[in-house]
């Protein structure tokens, strides 16, 4: 019992990790349409602020570095958004896709080139690394922290999208942008807004793979996203709702086979996730709660 | 089947461009630069494959290598003498640590294994559209490369598998390419591959005239997956060692980089594309090893071909998203200039709107 | 209000408007009629700033806004209801009538139209919470035009109101517009059915491919047997 409540945690903040990364994802997607391929180097920059933080400016305390990673997250999408995928808005789904692509690459090597190709370590708060012993169980305040944070997020988003106009009209957005422009609601503060929160959920994500890496390296944020675009598409690509369930649906799986597979074929645990998607896929090519691909145009 | 003289035309046109690139190369160029060149070819056959898919499907795929790792490791398993085999793959199953096949059949049979995988990953990627279906090809290469990482027994993990029977040209090499570059050209400017430009656009329009996208689209990608299959076996055969890290993402964004450079629409797009790209990371990898130009010496830039590929293919975006060539073909450069003029002078009359 | 003056609208190579003029007096009603692909739509969706104009100038208010942009048109007093009605289908009817009080940030007088256009049309209270989607098309068209009257607008825009709706739905809507011209508010109405709209319309403007081919007042238009016939498909007095 006591192993199934730990299994369970472990998939409750992992799941939590992939759902934050998923929402991100699929907030600016169902906004503005963008495939954000760059989505990883957010939990990237976050990272490279929580080392430079320490380097340059000797922030000692870990509780303050955490704001850090956070606010450079944020600060970083925001940026990409102005500088990088305004220009393309208008353009066709796939320059925009492949323009993110291109910054994703760009970004990895810029680090390579001025950081090195070497994991720079940060330090994490002593206390998160504790356990929490509740009877016999130990939970790692980490997971607890994640599981935690993850689910105050879901919901403050949820009333953030219900309950304030830009929130409303970023749903509205969603299905039809030119209409929600006619009530004089400025799109770019629409897209901002999407490209914040989705800032906002990577740095969060980014703290904890901190937390639990302990390092930052050029192209950390590449296997988290490309587990978060899965669930993504597992959940229904664009569907917020889906992509919190594709996330938790994925953590749950990983922490089962984690726990289940003989070591001989541990190595293979993606392979297996994937094609076993692959064929829910097949029977349900739209996801859990997407809405069917109607092989025909948007109207 | 009648082959359109203006396809002829074009593929001619590029085929001897690619035959001067590789008979310069073997006449005059050192090993070293040969060596270049072979892999400049593998390449472009490489880009002409995800040029079949991409152009004619519009859907981006980042899961083209993992075809091309299928078939290298093939036909690796397949041909390399069992006498290597026992002290490298002593574990391999199914006997095939006993096996020694001739290129003969090694060839086909690596091919064989790499459609087959594509035939059933075909099956998903043809119910998909859009943003998920590059979704699953992007997973779909994170699942090869986790295969051949872990399937130690078969493929000897992330160590080098080696002893493989180097007997891949150059020439022969630009021979395939060059028939790659007509076969492409024949399948964008057939019935099938006209259908299937027409129902990227519009899916709509298109099923309503009968236009059957999923079977159309599932022959782009077993075509793709073909020439994949052939630039694996061909890599394979040519440098004798190869490891799955050669089958990840470097070579992915390489070559996604020098399609879209190129133009993704046009098999002129894709060669001018793969040419243009390979000249410059030549340049940048000469910068990247801190070369002394001028009696200074620049420090090693590690990251520097990354780097070029990703600005590459964002300033391609941003200033010319269809590419270098855009979506015409070599032989309708020339036809278009001259309807362009035509219709600048017709369009002073009242349209009908 | 409004001096819209020698706008073009192109697509590529296809011209949809071209050097159009028109004007709308404060507190007019004008229609504005003609066929099918008569490039009716194309002139609104330019004058609000969704389709860039390649040529011409707009006045709104006595202020040169032709390069303002759909935001700020918005903001200074236009606002459109725009053709099939275009609510947010997903959005409850209470979100819809919010998002159409975007620009506004006085809650009691928001809350005060919200009951007044709750009560013109019980229906709207009625499902207050839920999806709008699940309205019917004469009333979806209820709740298009009273989201767009939210922003308080000196100018309403109606693109094609009476699109689809049952002739009973049609005689209620435009029921309704007589109301809004008793309010005082100024009206461009987009029409395709211009035997009712000339019923209740100052001027009316017709266009056909791209151009004026009429302007006058609607009963200038009504008697002009040649017009009402040639472009409209109507028989004149």
């Amino acid at each position: 019992m006591d192993y199934f409540l730990q299994q369970a945690l472990n998939a409750l903040s992992l799941g939590g990790e992939y759902a934050l990364l998923a929402l991100g994802l699929a907030i600016v997607f169902s906004v503005m349409g963008l495939v954000n391929f760059a989505h990883g180097e957010l939990i990237t920059v976050g990272g490279y602020a929580m080392f430079l933080a320490v380097l340059i400016f000797g922030v000692k305390d870990p509780l303050l570095i955490l704001p850090v990673g956070v606010l450079a997250a944020i600060f970083f999408a925001v940026l990409l958004e102005r500088v990088a995928f305004r220009p393309v808005r208008a353009a066709p789904p796939t320059t925009g896709m492949l323009m993110a692509f291109g910054i994703s690459i760009i970004l990895q090597n810029s680090a390579l080139i001025f950081v090195g190709t070497r994991p720079k370590a940060v330090p994490t708060a002593e206390w998160l690394m504790l356990d929490v012993n509740i009877g016999s169980l130990r939970m790692p305040v980490v997971q607890l922290l994640e599981a935690g944070v993850t689910i105050g997020a879901i919901t403050l988003l949820v009333v953030f999208m219900r309950n304030t106009t830009i929130g409303i009209a970023m749903r509205a957005a969603a299905k039809d942008f030119s209409t929600v422009r006619l009530m004089g609601i400025r799109a770019d503060r629409v897209v901002r807004t999407a490209f914040a929160i989705s800032g906002l959920l990577a740095g969060l994500a980014a703290v904890f793979i901190m937390a639990r890496r302990g390092a930052v390296d050029p192209f950390m944020g590449f296997t988290p996203v490309l587990k978060a675009f899965v669930a993504a598409v597992v959940g229904g690509f664009g569907s917020l709702p889906g992509a919190v369930i594709g996330g938790f649906a994925l953590g749950i799986a990983e922490v089962t086979l984690q726990a289940t597979l003989p070591s001989s074929v541990a190595g293979f645990r993606d392979a297996f996730i994937f094609s076993a998607i692959a064929v829910l896929l097949l029977f349900r090519p739209q996801g859990i709660l997407g809405e069917r691909p109607d092989f025909g145009e948007k109207t | 089947m009648t082959v359109k003289s203006s396809v002829l035309l074009g593929s001619a046109a590029l085929g001897l461009l690619i035959a001067l690139i590789g008979f310069s190369a073997l006449l005059f160029a050192e090993p070293y630069h040969q060596r270049i060149v072979f892999i400049f070819m593998v390449n472009l056959i490489i880009v002409l494959g995800l040029q079949v898919f991409m152009g004619n499907c519009d859907i981006t795929h980042f899961g083209h290598i993992g075809f091309m790792g299928i078939a290298a490791y093939a036909v690796a398993v397949l041909a390399t003498p069992i006498a290597i085999k026992k002290t490298a793959l002593a574990t391999a199953p199914f006997g095939l640590s006993g096996i020694e096949l001739p290129l003969f059949f090694a060839v086909p049979g690596a091919i064989a294994i790499t459609l087959i995988v594509a035939f059933f990953v075909g099956l998903v990627m043809v119910r998909q559209t859009g943003v998920p279906a590059t979704i699953a090809t992007l997973a779909f290469l994170v699942v090869v490369h986790v295969v051949l990482l872990n399937w130690v027994d078969l493929t000897r993990g992330p160590r080098a598998f080696y002893g493989i029977p180097i007997k891949a040209s150059l020439s022969t090499a630009t021979a395939i390419a060059v028939v790659g570059v007509l076969i492409a050209r024949m399948f964008r400017d057939s019935r099938w591959g006209v259908q299937l430009r027409a129902s990227s656009e519009d899916a709509a329009a298109a099923a309503a005239v009968g236009v059957r996208m999923q079977r159309l689209r599932f022959a782009a990608w077993m075509l793709s997956a073909l020439f994949l299959s052939v630039a694996g076996v061909l890599f394979a055969l040519f440098v004798g060692t190869i490891s799955p890290k050669s089958f990840y993402f470097e070579l992915t964004f390489l070559t996604l980089a020098m399609l879209i450079i190129g133009g993704m629409h046009s098999v002129t797009g894709a060669v001018v594309g793969a040419i243009v790209v390979a000249l410059g990371l030549e340049v940048t990898r000469f910068v990247e090893n801190g070369p002394d130009i001028a009696g200074f010496e620049l420090p090693q830039m590690f990251g520097l071909t990354g780097f070029y590929l990703g600005a590459v293919i964002v300033f391609g975006m941003a200033f010319r998203s269809e590419g270098i060539v855009g979506p015409q073909e070599i032989e309708e450069w020339w036809g278009s200039r001259q309807q362009g003029k035509q219709s600048d002078a017709g369009s002073s009359e009242a349209p009908n709107p | 209000m409004l001096e819209a003056s020698h706008i073009s609208v192109n697509y590529g190579p296809i011209k949809a408007v071209r050097d159009v003029s028109i004007d709308v007096g404060r507190g007019d009603v004008v229609a504005l009629l003609g066929p099918n692909g008569a490039g009716k739509s194309s002139l609104l969706s330019s004058l609000v700033g969704l389709v860039p104009k390649n040529r011409g100038t707009v006045v709104f208010d006595n202020e040169e806004v032709s390069r303002a942009s759909t935001e700020d048109l918005i903001r200074r007093g236009m606002s459109v209801t725009p053709e099939g009605r275009r609510i947010f289908g997903d959005l409850t009817v209470g979100e819809n009538l919010r998002l159409g009080a975007a620009i506004r940030s006085d809650k009691d007088g928001i809350a005060e139209d919200t009951e007044k256009f709750l009560d013109l049309f019980p229906i709207l209270r009625k499902r207050f919470n839920s999806a709008a989607r699940y309205l019917s098309g004469g009333e979806q068209q209820m709740l298009a035009i009273s989201r767009s009257l939210m922003s308080r607008p000196k100018l309403l825009m109606l693109d094609e109101p009476s699109l689809g709706l049952a002739p009973r739905i049609v005689d209620q809507i435009f029921e309704f517009l007589v109301t809004l011209r008793q309010w005082g508010l100024t009206l461009l109405i987009v029409e395709q059915n211009a035997s009712e709209v000339l019923e209740i319309a100052d001027r009316a403007y017709v266009l056909s491919t791209g151009s004026i081919v009429f302007s006058g007042t609607a009963n200038e238009l009504s008697n002009s047997g040649g017009v009402m016939e040639l472009y409209l498909g109507l028989e004149g007095h």
